[in-house]
């Protein structure tokens, strides 16, 4: 990989962080989600637990 | 469909099976989508390197209209006939529209700049989109604003099926007025116009965002489905409590 891929004719300013951005939000997104399930399956294992 | 999904057993029985075919399919197509989106896919004649920025703009602004479709469908359904898993199913899909569509503004934004000079222009297609980013906004400020979860939702979902109004404009809005944005060149009569060395990093990128839209919805509706069993759960023993104690 050469140094003009990352340079992009100039534009790597405009494409990287268009990337950059959508992956990070994707990334954030499912890492977020993800947590949530895992908060709601302990919060149900537990409130199961009480009830038994 | 719904009805026959509509059972939380049946729903979680069934996803559990297809969620990691989903998430492999995404993964295949993004891994892909990306490497000939920035090594594989020739430089426009007129903005050069600059296009590589259409592949992750142009699927985040499908995926942000099918999402909203999908979305005042599921409103329909939840206010119609009252099904509960539409609602989830709504307050799902929200959050990921919302930011499939910031990132539309984002990336439209950044590709503007070099090829427009500038980052914004209240154009049609600009301002359509950015009333969709509101659209979902308000659906999800609408669904927590009220003391009682089914007045927030009933409200949010007439609203929902209000922007429905805007799908069509986001979409002709390049047709119906002088824009600066330039005009569908995917889905068109005659068929596309682009290069198909350009088509496929779209296609896969569009499939990529479809599929990991998909793993997410339906990850955030189970997310939800425990959630409310959580409630259930608390307000049984609650009421055994005041029992007792009665």
């Amino acid at each position: 990989m050469n140094e003009l891929f990352w340079v992009m004719q100039g534009y790597e300013i405009y494409i990287w962080p268009s990337y950059v951005l959508t992956l990070l939000s994707l990334g954030l997104l499912f890492v977020h989600s993800t947590k949530q399930l895992q908060k709601a399956k302990k919060l149900l294992k537990q409130l199961s637990k009480t009830k038994n | 469909m719904f009805d026959w999904l509509a059972n939380p057993n049946r729903f979680n029985r069934i996803t559990e099976k297809i969620q990691p075919c989903i998430f492999l399919i995404a993964i295949i197509t993004l891994v892909s989508g990306l490497y000939f989106s920035l090594f594989d896919s020739p430089k426009d004649y007129q903005q050069g390197d600059a296009v590589r920025i259409m592949y992750v703009h142009v699927p985040s602004a499908w995926l942000a209209s099918i999402l909203y479709f999908s979305l005042a469908i599921s409103c329909v359904f939840y206010l119609v006939w009252k099904h509960p898993l539409a609602d989830l199913v709504s307050s799902s899909i929200a959050p990921i529209g919302a930011l499939f569509s910031a990132l539309t503004l984002v990336t439209g934004s950044l590709w503007g700049k070099p090829m427009w000079g500038t980052w914004w222009v209240w154009d049609a297609r600009l301002t359509s989109m950015l009333v969709l980013f509101f659209f979902y906004l308000g659906y999800i400020l609408l669904s927590n604003a009220f003391e009682r979860k089914i007045d927030g939702s009933k409200t949010a979902s007439v609203l929902a099926i209000v922007g429905l109004i805007n799908l069509p404009i986001v979409k002709f809005s390049v047709d119906w007025w002088h824009t600066l944005h330039q005009p569908a060149s995917i889905i068109k009569i005659g068929g596309p116009s682009i290069d198909d060395k350009m088509l496929l990093p779209l296609i896969l990128m569009i499939f990529a965002l479809s599929f990991f839209s998909l793993y997410m919805i339906i990850l955030n509706v189970k997310t939800k489905l425990i959630e409310k069993k959580c409630e259930a759960l608390l307000l049984k023993s609650n009421l055994e409590e005041i029992s007792k104690a009665g």
